[in-house]
């Protein structure tokens, strides 16, 4: 068998991460489809039909001013998918190419890196991405860059713990014998090895983003309404008669958080299996 | 053991130096000063009078001298007034610190009472089916976001059954107020420790998997010793060790909770606060939270080397 044919094998054994997988799909075929699925227009009001609970018409209900929840839960994924996935290629840009220097450079450099790292770590991400998000404002722009500008330092000292550990290996000292320059040291050696680990740490990731962004709107710090989001739609919930007697209106997104992030999760631990000979001897 | 404390501390000094630096800056970045945020929109103040009070108030100095002197105010214990309701910052925190210190560690209590047991489970019987069923339970208990977890426990036992209050923490109208607080306490620290229960779920179990596979239990299984007898002399006493050097270095992550868990349940406490002075920008507030918790974080951490030192008779600072 190929590399790639036993690689998916062991992945498409975790029947969980194969299911995450399918679900995530799906959504990202219905995000895109979004226009054509729904009226496209998931921010108008209409008075005429508020508080309707789901029905063939309107499949998960109206909301307070008449919006159908079914278009509001599929443009929040729109928000909630590019959340997660621009903000988590930013924490991989930054995480990699500081924890490629830290291990490389060491010295000095790694020890002011890590004490960053380490600042970072400690604190409350949340705090960080609200105290934060509420000096610079909280468009969907800023939570992306806050997210991905604060959410580095896993990944960082993931990396640099990979590349501390490769640079151990006989290959890699083999490598370095036979006098090959550091760039191709680490194109062809070093990247090939932490593309696994950053994957898997890629997608854990981008389930936390889609969690905090989730938690910073559902505070009120994050996008505005109108423009739906998962989480300023959970944020209706806060009145007791929606949450009380309108449940439709708010366990729509929160159902749709709870399994974008499970199905991230799972996925990302199938990956981690998949990559991993360990746990198939 | 006190030198080595001595020089985490000194660690930790330039590392509290540094955070507080950075949120000084980043709010002194930010849009509108004090005053600004005082003055109505509109209002007939004339522009000589806020110069003067600008003045008055040190605003005019330049950046460096106005960081010295909060600094200087801070280690005397001053963290200045809120721009908002005029009291003393120091006076607001310290009120909203018991609430959220009996909803941190009840969250902290009944993740450890749930957590401990299960992790042991799922450890002891790896890869059973009792494992993966454990293990899929702690899986959606990191996916599902607390507050949602809060939202459907208000929904069920608040609004459906009406066991528990709907949010706040004190009703006027029972006899014991003791009691009530305890009644008020009971969904939010659920909510609060359902992702601590899994952190705890999953660092024990892989720690009692690794321990299971060293030589020492081996050792120990070959005397003919029973091997609930190794996990529970042998095993336990490593693994756990770790686990709650663990548990109490994330204690502080449990502050990033509450604020959200605060706000769905209506409970008086620090996160509350926080969100509160971040809608209103009330930035004295904002930053003696933000030190606050760092100081926490370095406390958690001193508190961790030192139960790892009197649970584990190898370690020597």
């Amino acid at each position: 068998m190929t590399n790639a044919r036993r690689l998916l094998h062991r992945f498409l054994r975790h029947k969980l991460g194969v299911m995450g997988a399918a679900f995530l799909l799906i959504l990202c075929f219905l995000t895109l489809l979004a226009p054509m699925i729904t009226d496209g227009l998931p921010s108008k009001a209409c008075l005429s039909r508020i508080y309707q609970a789901p029905s063939r018409e309107h499949i998960f209900g109206t909301d307070q001013l008449g919006r159908d929840v079914f278009t509001r839960v599929l443009y929040g994924a729109r928000v909630s998918l590019q959340v997660g996935i621009v903000s988590v290629l930013i924490q991989l840009s930054v995480g990699v190419l500081l924890g490629s220097l830290s291990a490389i450079a060491g010295r000095w450099m790694d020890m002011l890196i890590q004490r960053v790292v380490e600042v970072f770590l400690g604190f409350p991400f949340l705090i960080i991405v609200l105290v934060l998000s509420s000096i610079i404002g909280g468009s969907q722009m800023n939570i992306i860059l806050i997210i991905g500008f604060v959410g580095w330092p896993p990944i960082c000292r993931l990396i640099r713990g990979e590349i501390l550990s490769l640079r151990e290996q006989p290959f890699f000292e083999a490598a370095r014998a036979y006098g090959i320059s550091m760039p191709r040291l680490l194109l062809r050696h070093v990247l090939p090895n932490i593309l696994a680990p950053s994957l898997v740490a890629a997608t854990l990731n981008c389930a936390n983003a889609i969690l905090i962004e989730a938690q910073i709107s559902f505070l009120g710090f994050g996008i505005q309404p109108p423009t739906p989001t998962w989480g300023n739609m959970l944020m209706s919930a806060g009145q007791v008669h929606i949450l009380e007697s309108k449940p439709w209106i708010w366990l729509a997104p929160g159902i749709a958080v709870v399994l974008t992030i499970l199905s991230l999760n799972f996925l990302g631990d199938a990956l981690r299996d998949a990559f991993d000979p360990k746990y198939y001897v | 053991m006190g030198a080595y404390i001595g020089r985490r501390l000194l660690i930790f000094i330039p590392t509290l130096l540094a955070i507080s630096f950075c949120i000084f800056t980043l709010l002194d970045l930010a849009p509108g000063d004090p005053l600004s945020a005082i003055i109505r929109p509109g209002s007939s103040i004339s522009q000589e009078t806020i110069e003067a009070y600008r003045t008055k108030f040190g605003l005019d100095k330049p950046f460096l001298l106005r960081y010295g002197h909060w600094l200087g105010q801070v280690l005397q214990g001053n963290f200045g007034y809120s721009i908002v309701t005029f009291r003393p910052v120091i006076e607001m925190i310290s009120e909203r610190i018991l609430p959220t210190l009996w909803l941190t560690l009840s969250s902290l209590a009944l993740a450890l009472l749930i957590g401990i047991p299960v992790g042991i489970i799922s450890g002891y019987y790896r890869y059973s089916a009792i494992d993966y069923v454990l293990t899929f339970f702690a899986f959606a208990g990191i996916s599902v976001p607390n507050f949602f977890v809060g939202l459907v426990l208000l929904y069920l036992f608040a609004a459906k059954l009406s066991w528990f209050p709907i949010g706040g923490m004190t009703d006027p109208r029972a006899e014991c107020q003791a009691l009530a607080t305890l009644v008020h306490l009971v969904l939010p620290s659920v909510a609060l420790g359902i992702p601590f229960i899994t952190t705890i779920v999953r660092y024990l179990r892989s720690s009692i998997i690794d321990q299971m596979s060293q030589d020492y239990v081996r050792t120990a299984l070959a005397k003919g010793i029973s091997s609930l007898r190794v996990l529970r002399r042998h095993v336990l006493r490593n693994s756990l060790t770790s686990t709650i050097t663990v548990v109490t270095t994330t204690l502080p992550l449990l502050l990033g909770g509450a604020v959200v868990i605060e706000t769905v349940f209506i409970w008086p406490g620090m996160g509350l606060l926080l969100k509160t002075s971040i809608y209103s920008r009330d930035y004295p507030v904002i930053m003696a939270f933000v030190l606050l918790v760092g100081v926490l974080i370095i406390a958690c951490n001193l508190l961790a080397d030192m139960l790892y030192a009197l649970m584990d008779p190898r370690i020597r600072y």
